[in-house]
């Protein structure tokens, strides 16, 4: 395939329900680096900056900076057949992989209300980069009840994103209701959660979590399309997508050394995608100050009910509005694994210094999407986190 | 499905009771929903862009775009 | 259903029977933290004391440690004292928190640290929160407090409550 430009597409943020024992107010500095790599050509090195402060003995606050160099195999020229119109790929110069191809700042400010049975948390988000913006608002309430034994959790957000795109075209969606092709270059998604955490035990507890995502306008990737022999095409979905995903997670100790947290998620949604996740890690003491962590991932998903076969497409040989050149809309399963080690030095004052490490592999299984757009039959990545936390 | 879910907690709530002297073990950080906060946020990143699905993993997704 | 839920909820929070403004202490016997003396409610000498439950887990609980040794060597508190009692399994950590603080104040502290690793303590006076202190006057719980003294407000108002109990 000529272009190997591959897009993230953003996702909304969402909330964390799940910070059910400790107080949030508390005064840190948090450093982070993330780096990613795998065989398709994508390198993300990604610091993250972030500082909690407490305000008063109620409020506090959370400001988060994410930067991300991202290195690619960029667009190439190309021209795409469009709607009988021939509209070139207006990047020129492909830098290959020499130097970053895009850049991303990523801020997240958020103010925290700790009351007695409740904390509120409300934030404001925003992403930017070269062709991609997103600016989003969140809030998320967690109530405590029964001695803070049940924690129930309502939470929202809505997100607008907006693309615009380095090669010029015309940008589509479906809509169903006025069974026509729209044209739209934005997009506005709504989420709303619900969510519990229950105490079962000194060393045990449940969280589940139920969320409803809505998402309207521009839904597939302005890069994406399908050069055949005879014909191209950019891809074009639907311009709605309701998701309802749902997950339980399971942590328990069993000595004062070991403890195993699970995971579990099923996801459905209007696009007929069905997935289960399950998710396991495992956490061993060696030192009182030294924990290491193994964890395993399992993904699996069916295809999006408008997508046909690489063959039909290669032939021409399908009748519909839609098309999806997309793997990660095709029947799919991938696997993660990873190690980790958290430790908190004893030489700091206050154990306060907290220093985690994370290795993971990650791959996806052979699928003809894939082998169409990057010439390989599978995606594998590794992906490192470094993470270094210093509490006042 | 919603209704389920606020049921299930308030189910519990008869039968168990932690008391807040008793909660040493649920304060370790191997105890937490996720220990590795950062790395779990940079993970969830990484497979909203690989797969098809995404949400109720009660962690920050955060916009994005890579190339 | 509504009956259901309810029911629920009133058992989930009438299980404990906690200590309240006006019982009578609840007596203890408890090893020294740093040392195998035992000392019950009857050995200490003040009238007025702070019996405070915390552990070494709870960052609100470190926290004030500072604030309780200076009111306990306060001279213008004479006759209040504070007893500190630890509900770590392990009392090593607490034992080194204890000297980390000590080297900060630059002089051995004031308060009286007992060790309640088997909780058996927390659990007969059915602490409501941790970190939680009772003030003491002749063996009579005067009040309760919820938490720590994380703010001004609340250490000024604890020094006023004691001065008006050494009256």
């Amino acid at each position: 395939m000529q272009v190997k430009k591959l897009l993230f597409l953003a996702l909304t943020p969402i909330i964390v329900p799940y910070k059910a024992i400790a107080s949030a107010l508390k005064d840190s500095v948090d450093v982070s680096y993330d780096f990613y790599s795998d065989n398709v050509g994508v390198t993300v090195y990604s610091p993250v900056m972030g500082i909690k402060k407490a305000l008063s003995d109620k409020w506090g606050l959370v400001a988060k900076l994410r930067l991300d160099a991202i290195s690619a195999a960029s667009i190439k020229n190309a021209s795409v057949k469009f709607n009988n119109d021939v509209i070139t790929d207006a990047v020129t110069g492909a830098s290959g992989r020499a130097g970053f191809n895009d850049f991303r700042v990523a801020p997240d400010i958020s103010f925290i209300y700790e009351g007695s049975t409740f904390t509120t948390t409300m934030g404001t988000y925003a992403s930017n980069e070269i062709d991609y913006n997103v600016i989003a608002a969140y809030f998320n309430v967690d109530t405590k009840l029964n001695d803070a034994n049940t924690i129930l959790s309502f939470g929202g957000s809505y997100s607008y994103e907006m693309w615009s795109p380095r090669i010029k075209r015309k940008m589509l969606a479906f809509d169903n209701a006025e069974k026509k092709d729209v044209e739209v270059s934005d997009k506005q998604i709504y989420t709303v959660s619900v969510g519990f955490t229950q105490l079962l035990n000194p060393d045990a507890y449940i969280s589940g979590m139920f969320e409803y995502t809505e998402q309207n306008g521009f839904l597939s990737n302005p890069y994406r399309y399908y050069q055949g022999t005879s014909y191209a095409r950019f891809d074009l979905y639907p311009n709605k997508r309701r998701s309802y995903p749902f997950s339980l997670r399971y942590v328990q100790q069993y000595s004062d050394k070991f403890s195993t947290n699970l995971f579990y998620r099923f996801y459905t949604d209007s696009w007929a995608l069905t997935s289960n996740t399950i998710d396991g890690s495992f956490y061993y003491d060696i030192l009182d100050s030294l924990t290491l962590g193994l964890k395993g991932r399992f993904y699996g998903q069916s295809a999006v009910g408008f997508i046909k076969t690489v063959d039909d497409y290669e032939s021409g040989n399908f009748d519909d509005n839609f098309f999806v050149s997309d793997y990660k809309y095709s029947a799919l399963a991938t696997f993660d694994a990873g190690i980790s080690m958290m430790w908190r030095p004893e030489f700091f004052e206050d154990e306060n210094v907290l220093i985690k490490l994370n290795a993971n592999y990650y791959m996806t299984d052979k699928n003809k999407y894939i082998y169409e757009w990057y010439g390989e039959k599978s995606i594998k990545a590794s992906y490192f986190t470094t993470a270094f936390s210093y509490e006042f | 499905m919603k209704k389920i879910f606020l049921l299930v907690p308030l189910a519990f709530l008869s039968c168990t009771h932690v008391s807040p002297y008793d909660k040493e073990d649920l304060a370790t950080q191997k105890m937490l929903a996720k220990p590795l906060s950062e790395s779990a946020a940079f993970e969830s990143h990484v497979f909203s862009i690989r797969e098809g699905s995404f949400g109720a993993e009660g962690g920050f997704g955060g916009g994005c775009g890579c190339k | 259903m509504k009956k259901l839920l309810l029911t629920l909820l009133i058992l989930g929070f009438s299980l404990n029977a906690a200590v309240v403004e006006g019982d009578n202490v609840k007596p203890f016997k408890l090893k020294m933290l740093n040392s195998d003396e035992m000392v019950t409610n009857g050995d200490l000498k003040h009238r007025v004391y702070l019996l405070n439950i915390w552990a070494q887990w709870c960052k609100g609980c470190k926290k004030e440690m500072a604030f309780f040794d200076e009111i306990a060597k306060d001279n213008s508190l004479h006759g209040f004292g504070i007893v500190a009692v630890n509900i770590d399994k392990k009392p090593k950590k607490a034992i080194k928190f204890v000297k980390k603080l000590e080297k900060k104040l630059g002089h051995k502290s004031n308060i009286i640290f007992l060790s309640d690793s088997k909780k058996t303590y927390a659990k007969a006076c059915e602490a409501k929160a941790i970190p939680i202190s009772f003030l003491i006057k002749d063996e009579k719980v005067l009040k309760v407090y919820l938490g720590s003294f994380n703010t001004m407000d609340k250490e000024d108002e604890l020094i006023k409550e004691i001065k008006a109990a050494l009256k």
